[in-house]
């Protein structure tokens, strides 16, 4: 009797455990026209940053992964922006949630990756804090503090039309741009 | 009992493998309306017609990679949704030719 018991336990044990796994916390990503929680950014190379550094600035957090083709595939068009922003009105933020901080460096050497980048491991600022829903994901931050638009998938980043979009945002009017986001 | 131990190694497999096409459905109009739209027919230029089944001549195990890692313009899910939850929205999405 005592065999046949720990086996139903035995067999039981997997479906319990897999049942449990579902009930994870969901985050609520923050709301255009609301406040931005400041947030941390580990850099790649130890040069840390926060929201709260760069107050008085549009800033977009940019969450990406090598692993993550439309990622890979815009990077290019994203370093022309960031050389094309004014560093004294705009910050750009890249955060890769890739679990291997070498494979980031190894990629941003590999494609002449200038802007900074930082590492979240274990999405816990991805996920935690901005509710990322899908890779590559950016949030643009007015100079209020404010979200100004929320943006997910693959985009052409220094088109004139997004040029215009960031412009709008540090001006704090709404853009008619005609960007996608 | 042999009968009953075999329904429990049945469930526990069934928990694992198949896809829940209600769970589905709640993940797809959470992640996955917004751009192939209400009935699964794609709602921008060069979206695939689920209606019509393209983009699912794939096995389960090729879609979840896809889904994982992002195509084209669909971003990638890998670390935001589970394996799981990814065989689900593929179950739902079959249902939706």
């Amino acid at each position: 009797m005592v065999v046949k018991r720990l086996a139903i336990a035995i067999l039981l044990l997997p479906s319990l455990l897999l049942n449990g796994c579902g009930d994870e916390v969901k985050v609520v990503a923050p709301k255009i026209g609301e406040a931005v929680a400041d947030a941390r950014f580990v850099g790649l190379d130890g040069g840390d940053t926060s929201l709260a550094e760069h107050s008085g600035k549009v800033v977009m957090v940019h969450f990406w992964a090598t692993w993550c083709a439309p990622c890979r595939k815009e990077m290019p068009s994203l370093e022309r922006l960031a050389q094309k922003l004014d560093s004294s009105r705009f910050a750009l933020i890249g955060v890769s949630v890739d679990q291997d901080i070498n494979l980031v460096k190894e990629f941003k050497l590999k494609y002449g990756i200038k802007f900074a980048n930082h590492i979240d491991l274990d999405m816990d600022v991805a996920q935690g804090q901005f509710g990322a829903s899908a890779f590559p994901e950016s949030f643009l931050i007015g100079r209020d503090g404010k979200l100004v638009r929320h943006m997910i998938g693959e985009h052409d980043w220094d088109t004139p039309a997004m040029m215009q979009l960031f412009n709008d945002a540090y001006s704090g009017v709404e853009t008619r741009s005609g960007a996608y986001w | 009992m042999r009968t009953l131990l075999a329904a429990l190694l049945w469930l526990t497999l069934v928990n694992v493998e198949a896809g829940d096409p209600f769970n589905g459905h709640r993940i797809y109009g959470e992640h996955c309306l917004q751009c192939h739209g209400d009935d699964g027919s794609g709602l921008l230029v060069g979206i695939p017609d689920f209606t019509r089944g393209e983009g699912l001549l794939k096995s389960d195990l090729e879609l979840v990679e896809q889904l994982k890692r992002g195509v084209g313009t669909m971003p990638a899910y890998q670390g935001l949704l589970s394996e799981n939850e990814l065989a689900d929205v593929i179950t739902y999405t079959r249902t939706l030719q």
